[in-house]
């Protein structure tokens, strides 16, 4: 595959620390031009650090059925947290499949973590 | 006061001619030629500029070096240059300047997307920085109060909260640290900034560095929808914006209106909305069944309350308070007097004067606005504490004070937060009121029994004498500001003759800027009585086809069971209304108790039989009515939850099922009713009301105002106040943070109030009584316990408990009006 | 003093010989105003202390020649633009010394990095924090 080639998206954690990147600062919804990208963000606490930074996305989801694939939300980003992976077998059975969440973003591309279960 | 005159000065502002107002400040000025001049610390709100940021640097011609727009008034002829390379380079100096110790926090930062550092860095910087040492470090973020997160790195130091603390609210606390680069803001000894307007900071500061617990990392500000209402928890009815995110309210920010907030709002106002939210909100509509409050269907519901109420035609009563629009005030009045023919319904907790003499203290040339206060000669705060009572008042007094030179007095029983800014002060005995304007009249037509009636009254004839002589001296424009409780109780026939009677002496309906402003007891409670919730007043003040009873009169009714069913619109009888002893008597003989509300608070989660969800302030749609007659308009600004309906629908389909005509579909349909029922709003319409509302005392339609005698009367002398035989005179006051939206919102429940009975010291030494010590308080039987507060300012002989105090009100021993009560130790 | 285009200080005379090292007294005087300043306006409180950061770095070797450049933009962009002359009475002084007197911080921010990259080299005998003491004559700007 083309290394630029623009698929679906995937987050990054920290490889030393294990936080995530992101710090739900909502740039990349801002940035969207198709309005894919939700962000609810919440404060960090020394008890639950999930990222670096003073805050962190509670909520992450992007809307594949809706997304361009244009690679701004990459763009905006200013920590590197999302980058524009190359998995393209983005085809499902119900739209509300393809919201994607925090979790499957962050997860290794491939292993899907669908947010029904098998077999529902 | 004579209001400054607006004249138009022409200067030249980048080669351009244009026209301004004299004396209004170059940044201001500049705007009237489309020239926008950055700034950080100029605030107009604040008072004086102080010319600290210098980011607003022009170039005047004559002047050999760049001077600041935000402290340099337009003149005729100036020559201004904005775009020159020497004012150029000075931005983006100071903006290089700003960002040295400046951290890059704007991800994680909750001002990012509305944050001026930013924009004008954008703007006018110079696009990078040379700083490559280290920049200052402070731990952070800090709680600077419950309410207000403080990150002193991202500080520029423009002293808006400083000055806010210190010349807008006067509480005195924040105060500016160290120096030089140094410098943080911080409260003197470190204590938490706890204030009644400290929320105001947050919005006032241009970085991030003060933020709102309650909205930090909630959204930004493209996640949000920001929506224009009013807030009606109180009844400085401040114009508000609501953000909004996935229909939540997020946080509450003043929409300036110069006549009427200021553009500042309480700590209530700003952090309440999170009650709208609240697990304990109730969101459907509930029958008492089997002992139990349990939800049902709308449908059952309105069964239950429609056949209850059909029964008891001739039999209903009906309290409306708090936030009740004029609309539900309206189809209120009509479901009772023309469907259940009861037109036993008030809006007053403790009763006021009959209709005649209601009708004349709220006549159209006795209204002082809130503007009026700010430019008055002086002005006169009659029994009501303004910081309680309606807050933003108590901030537009003090504007009036320190900026424009208002003479001030005060009298009132309880020490008031004013005393302070006031050149004269009287304390009342509680209650004192009606006596102390008898006296007041006396001293103002020159009678010669001053001292005497001062002397029954328990006032100090000289400085009644001296307040005679202030308010006549000041000047022609003289306002008083008074509450509700100086015109009710069983004596207010009397109290309301007295107060017309010196706004006689005084002139106040003369003049355009004198008048009378009160503080009423629920936050609409000028449109309540206007829209007709009263015993003997039709809408509009016209005279009913029958009287009916006042409110205390529907407790008694109720008890005695002349009246079988009570309609409550927004009000808990056990929590708002004096005498709870007799509304309890009533709720429990009561057979039906049809509520409408939020929250189930005592009297109704105990005695309600149909409970009706009702709509928080920012679902509502309708109008409501300032205490200066001005018509504000509600819009809702989210979705209701729930199946909560609207309360205007809900009481239009019960007048429907219990027989009336099919009524209005649609809320505007309401407003123009009640438009047309009340001859002075004739033909107001919604769109003329519009985001800032318009006072109905300025329209022509005011004329309209049935005619009502308004004085000189001859006057009753007020009974003396019984022996005190070693007990203490009661006096009662309403806290702003004994409200329920309070005890709802997460944000706001450290300042939850308990029942504290204030004491002075040489009474709690005679009773053996500590300070913070647990004390009853106790009535012909009833009693109640509190925790005693010794403050030296209380007056000698006099006790104060807090109104409204969930499960501890005062009312437990206010007998229906203040007396004498004992306190003991335990 | 004007006319000369300096003012070392509020207008009084400071008599300085030549074996002080000029770093040394713009070090001082900009010390003494930054400590001085009250903070409430931008350019005097920010550009007081970045000038004392900016001394300070050259000092103890870690500047270069460029900085000067620096240094001197920044006074320049204090001058006039402050709400009392605190501002000014540090930024002229520290500006006219870089303009007079250039070659001599050349020298010594020269001098300062070689001590420093020795330091570094063969840590001891002279830790580099002492450089920022001195006070008696110096041999190489001398
Ligand atoms: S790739 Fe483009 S359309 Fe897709 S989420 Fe990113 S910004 Fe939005
Ligand atoms: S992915 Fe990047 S741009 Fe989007 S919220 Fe997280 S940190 Fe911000
Ligand atoms: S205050 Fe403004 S400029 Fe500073 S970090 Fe926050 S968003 Fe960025
Ligand atoms: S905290 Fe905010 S408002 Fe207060 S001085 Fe600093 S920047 Fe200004
Ligand atoms: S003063 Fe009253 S109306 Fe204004 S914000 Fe506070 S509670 Fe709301
Ligand atoms: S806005 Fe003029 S000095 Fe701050």
């Amino acid at each position: 595959m083309y290394p630029r080639f623009r698929g679906r998206h995937r987050l990054h954690r920290f490889e030393d620390t294990g936080l995530e990147k992101c710090v739900g600062c909502s740039l990349c919804a801002a940035a969207c031009p198709a309005d894919c990208i939700r962000v609810v963000s919440a404060e960090n606490t020394p008890e639950n650090r999930i990222s670096a930074g003073e805050r962190y996305a509670a909520v992450y989801e992007i809307n594949m059925s809706r997304c361009i694939f244009c690679g701004y939300c990459e763009v905006a980003c200013p920590f590197d947290a999302i980058t524009m992976g190359h998995d393209y077998e983005l085809s499902d059975y119900r739209r509300g499949d393809l919201i994607f969440t925090k979790e499957m973003l962050l997860a290794e591309p491939l292993e899907r973590t669908p947010l029904r279960a098998e077999g529902e | 006061m004579p209001r400054p005159e607006l004249r138009t000065v022409r200067f030249t502002l980048d080669g351009r001619e244009v026209e301004a107002p004299e004396n209004v400040m170059l940044v201001d000025g500049a705007k009237y030629g489309d020239v926008e001049i950055p700034v950080f610390c100029y605030e107009p709100k604040l008072g004086q500029p102080v010319g600290a940021c210098r980011m607003c640097l022009v170039e005047i011609e004559g002047m050999p070096k760049l001077q600041t727009a935000c402290s340099t008034a337009v003149k005729d002829g100036m020559v201004v240059h904005t775009q020159t390379e020497r004012v150029r380079t000075a931005q983006q100096a100071v903006v290089e300047f700003l960002l040295v110790n400046h951290p890059l926090d704007c991800p994680v930062c909750d001002k990012g997307g509305e944050c001026p550092l930013q924009d004008i860095s954008y703007g006018w910087g110079p696009g990078t920085s040379r700083f490559i040492e280290p920049k200052r470090h402070f731990r952070k973020p800090l709680e600077l109060s419950p309410l207000v997160a403080i990150d002193r790195e991202r500080c520029i130091l423009c002293y808006r909260c400083v000055r806010f603390s210190q010349e807008v609210a006067e509480d005195y606390q924040l105060v500016l640290l160290d120096r030089g680069a140094q410098s943080f803001v911080a409260t003197f000894d470190g204590h938490p900034y706890v204030a009644p307007f400290s929320g105001n900071i947050v919005e006032l500061c241009p970085v991030g560095a003060l933020t709102s617990r309650a909205y930090r990392f909630r959204a930004r500000p493209w996640d949000v929808e920001d929506s224009g209402s009013i807030c009606t928890l109180c009844p400085a009815q401040c114009n508000v914006s609501f953000t909004v995110r996935d229909e939540r309210l997020m946080r509450v920010l003043a929409r300036q209106n110069d006549e009427v907030d200021d553009g500042w709002l309480c700590d209530k106002g700003r952090f309440a909305y999170q009650s709208a939210h609240a697990d304990e909100r109730i969101v459907e509509p509930m029958v008492r069944d089997g002992g139990e409050l349990r939800a049902v269907s709308w449908e059952r519901a309105l069964g239950a309350a429609a056949s209850a109420l059909g029964r008891a035609q001739g039999r209903v009563g009906a309290l409306a308070g708090d936030g009740t629009t004029n609309e539900e005030a309206f189809l209120l009045q009509r479901l009772l007097r023309e469907a259940l023919d009861s037109p036993h319904l008030d809006s007053r907790p403790a009763g006021g004067p009959p209709r005649e003499l209601a009708a004349a203290l709220g006549a159209p040339a006795l209204a002082a606005t809130m503007l009026d206060l700010e430019h008055a000669h002086a002005v006169l705060v009659l029994d009501c504490e303004p910081v309680d009572d309606m807050p933003i008042l108590d901030l537009r007094i003090r504007k009036g004070v320190r900026r424009r030179g208002v003479r001030l007095a005060v009298a009132t029983s309880r020490p008031s937060s004013l005393d302070e800014n006031a050149e004269l002060v009287v304390r009342l005995p509680p209650g004192g009121g009606e006596a102390l304007l008898a006296a007041l009249d006396a001293a103002l037509t020159s009678a010669s029994d001053v001292e005497e009636r001062s002397a029954a009254a328990g006032l100090d004839a000289p400085a009644l004498r001296q307040l005679a002589a202030l308010l006549t001296e000041a000047g022609e424009d003289v306002v008083v500001v008074h509450g509700e409780r100086l015109v009710s109780g069983p004596r207010a026939a009397h109290a309301a003759r007295a107060l017309l009677n010196v706004a006689e002496r005084l002139r106040l309906a003369e003049h355009e800027g004198a008048g009378l402003l009160e503080a009423p007891a629920h936050a609409n409670g000028r449109g309540l009585r206007e829209a007709g919730v009263l015993p003997e007043a039709a809408p509009g003040w016209t005279e009913p086809a029958a009287a009916g009873r006042s409110a205390a009169e529907i407790a008694a009714g109720l008890a005695d069971g002349d009246l079988t069913t009570l309609y409550l619109l927004h009000v808990d009888p056990l929590r708002t209304q004096p005498d709870r002893g007799a509304w309890e008597r009533a709720l429990a003989a009561a057979s039906t108790v049809i509520a409408h509300a939020s929250v189930l608070t005592e009297g109704i989660a105990e005695h309600a039989d149909v409970v009706f969800p009702a709509e928080s302030y920012a679902e509502k749609e309708g109008t409501v009515t300032h205490p200066d007659g001005r018509l504000q308009r509600l819009r809702p600004a989210i979705g209701r939850p729930g199946s909560v309906r609207a309360e205007w629908s809900v009481l239009a389909e019960l007048a429907e099922r219990v027989g009336l005509p099919a009524g209005p579909l649609t809320g505007p349909m309401v407003t123009a009713m009640l438009a047309e029922a009340v001859a002075f709003y004739a033909g107001i319409t919604l769109d003329e009301i519009g985001g800032k509302g318009v006072r109905w005392p300025k329209r022509e339609a005011a004329s309209a105002f049935p005619g009502v005698e308004a004085g000189p009367f001859e006057l009753e002398r007020p009974p003396a106040p019984p022996a005190a035989n070693g007990r203490l005179r009661l006096g009662t006051y309403r806290s702003l943070w004994a409200a329920p939206e309070v005890e709802a919102s997460p944000a706001l429940k450290f300042l939850a109030v308990r029942q504290r009975a204030e004491l002075a010291p040489a009474d709690a030494e005679r009773l053996g009584i500590a300070d913070g010590a647990a004390v009853s308080v106790a009535r012909n039987g009833a009693s109640l316990a509190a925790q005693a507060a010794i403050r030296s300012a209380i007056p000698a002989g006099t006790v104060f408990l807090a109104e409204g105090v969930e499960g501890a009100g005062a009312n437990a021993v206010t007998g229906g009006e203040p007396g004498l009560v004992e306190v003991r130790p335990g | 003093m004007a006319k000369a285009g300096s003012m070392l200080g509020s207008g009084s005379i400071i008599v300085v010989d030549e074996t002080v090292p000029v770093m040394d007294v713009a070090r001082k005087v900009a010390k003494f105003y930054a400590h001085e300043s009250c903070g409430k306006c931008t350019p005097c409180r920010e550009g007081t202390n970045w000038t004392v950061k900016m001394l300070d770095r050259m000092d103890s070797g870690e500047g270069t020649p460029m900085d000067l450049d620096i240094l001197a933009g920044v006074q320049e962009q204090i001058i006039g633009n402050c709400l009392c002359v605190l501002g000014d009475s540090m930024a002229m002084p520290i500006g006219s010394m870089v303009a007079k007197f250039r070659e001599e911080f050349e020298a010594h921010i020269e001098a300062a990095r070689e001590r420093q990259e020795a330091a570094v080299l063969h840590p001891e005998p002279e830790p580099a924090a002492m450089l920022s003491d001195t006070t008696g004559p110096y041999p190489e700007a001398a």
